[in-house]
């Protein structure tokens, strides 16, 4: 089976002189949960953006599953941005019938019982709902879809502890084990240990990759604490 | 995929224009039962309360007229930033479908609403104004208005439908794709990317009216030229070529406003490919 994710000598500049990606080559296999983890401005959510086609390469590809991000990508790739995307005037509802028309592997069923699980109506307006209700309908709309790679950027950065858990857990058992998360985060503490691998990005370079064992048998750390000695200012 | 584009497409559209032409619609229908109707019958019987009464009547509806012919335009441009280039493209931008579709899928929709307000702003002059005197006057200089136009004398109502089609058809899609490209190229302004568009959206317009205005002058008065060479300028009008000069003129702004169109499509769609930068 080809990799999920593949970037080759992979560079993003914004025209400002600095390199917001550089030379970044990465290879992620199926099945596994992996933090991609940073401080700010080391190029995460460039990254990010690069593999849902949301900016072109200034040098370098990307293929997922083989293809280059486009439409064919789209329809097995589901993303959470940091930013709430939603139409204020709809439904949630309304929501819910969107991501069926465009997306063939929605579950509308698992859709409605993970709102009904968090509290939230269907016939909700989405601008009445609490700043952290929607980020719960946004993840609950990308985590509803069977798709093959999920990217989540910082998913429960404005939710409340007591959410988190139950967002980790939708995370954890609404995957199937063929599936890839890519997952951008600040709370590392939070989040580890569900973590099977782990990226650092450091000035646009990829500084390491490695499964979370190794990390904790090979130098018997957290990953929270090896963030924050290679990290430190 | 298409299909689904534009469903979504015209549903945002919809809300809010299906409302103003409504109300201009209705409001003509009023003004022409209430005032033009009465005034038509008794032109001297109206007290002062219904003088001032039509002048408000005539306030409304030019109000209206003008939130109808200015709204659609700002929907049209409002719709396709939000849905493309603020917070909700992050949506739009990661759905199955290519740019090609989801710029074909709002200019559809653009398009199609531009013609309709063209249609129902000509429909509420025609509700409010069209009575049996105006149009027997209409009918008496027939020929006369036809060459003010452009078209040859005795020309059949279904051509001029055709061409008034045409130049609707034509002008609507022109406009809401310079409005899409203005958008498209303001984005590259990344601290300023509203006030880019406007400015762009201007700059577009002055530039196709100052060519427009030079080509078309300079063909009309070598035609003229020409003509004084044969037989004088006075009778070329009377022979009733004049409308000949219309026509090419007309012909030409068409042709203008084809290649524009087709230049700020391209424009747009390569830079929602190449240049797409979500804040």
């Amino acid at each position: 089976m080809k990799p999920i994710l593949e970037c080759y000598g992979l560079s993003k500049s914004y025209g400002n002189g600095r390199m917001a990606l550089s030379n970044l080559n990465l290879s992620l296999e199926r099945g596994q949960i992996i933090g991609l983890l940073g401080p700010n401005g080391s190029g995460k959510t460039t990254l990010i953006k690069l593999i849902n086609d949301l900016l072109v390469p200034t040098e370098g590809y990307i293929r997922i599953d083989g293809s280059t991000p486009g439409a064919e990508t789209k329809k097995i790739v589901s993303y959470l941005p940091e930013r709430t995307y939603l139409t204020p005037s709809w439904k949630v509802a309304d929501l819910i019938s969107y991501f069926e028309d465009f997306y063939g592997d929605f579950q509308r069923n698992r859709a409605k019982q993970m709102l009904e699980a968090l509290g939230i109506e269907l016939h909700a307006k989405l601008r009445t709902l609490s700043k952290g209700a929607r980020e719960k309908v946004q993840l609950v709309m990308v985590m509803s879809r069977d798709a093959s790679l999920y990217i989540l950027d910082e998913p429960i950065g404005g939710v409340d502890p007591a959410s988190r858990d139950y967002i980790l857990n939708t995370i954890l058992t609404n995957y199937n084990e063929n599936a890839t998360i890519l997952l951008s985060t600040h709370l590392i503490s939070d989040i580890e240990n569900i973590l099977d691998r782990v990226l650092f990005l450091q000035n646009g370079q990829l500084v390491l990759n490695a499964p979370v064992d190794d990390i904790r048998m090979e130098q018997k750390k957290s990953v929270d604490m090896l963030f924050r000695e290679v990290f430190r200012c | 995929m298409l299909g689904k584009l534009m469903k979504y497409d015209f549903k945002a559209l919809n809300h809010y224009l299906i409302v103003i032409h409504a109300m201009l619609l209705i409001t003509a229908a009023l003004g022409r039962f209430l005032f033009v109707g009465r005034l038509m019958e008794n032109p001297a019987g109206l007290s002062d309360a219904g003088v001032a009464a039509t002048i408000i009547g005539i306030i409304i509806y030019v109000i209206l007229f003008m939130t109808a012919v200015f709204g659609t335009m700002l929907m049209i441009a409002i719709c396709f930033y939000k849905n493309l280039y603020s917070d909700e493209g992050y949506l739009t931008h990661t759905l199955p479908v290519t740019r090609g579709q989801l710029l074909i899928s709002k200019t559809v929709s653009g398009s199609v609403w531009m013609l309709l307000d063209m249609m129902m702003v000509i429909l509420s002059l025609f509700i409010l104004v069209l009575t049996r005197p105006v149009l027997d006057d209409f009918t008496a200089c027939r020929d006369e208005l036809l060459r003010a136009m452009g078209f040859p004398a005795s020309t059949g109502y279904g051509k001029i439908l055709v061409a008034f089609a045409v130049l609707f058809i034509v002008s609507a899609v022109g406009n809401v794709v310079i409005i899409y490209a203005s958008i498209a190229i303001g984005q590259l302004f990344s601290n300023h990317r509203v006030l880019g568009a406007v400015v762009v959206y201007f700059v577009i317009n002055t530039i196709v009216s100052i060519i427009s205005s030079i080509a078309g002058t300079a063909y009309s008065m070598s035609t003229f030229i020409h003509a004084a060479d044969e037989s004088s300028f006075v009778m070329m009008a009377n022979d009733g070529v004049i409308y000949q000069v219309y026509a090419r003129l007309f012909l030409f702004s068409l042709v203008l406003e084809i290649i524009l169109a087709i230049g700020a499509y391209t424009v747009t769609h390569l830079l929602m490919q190449k240049k797409l930068n979500l804040n």
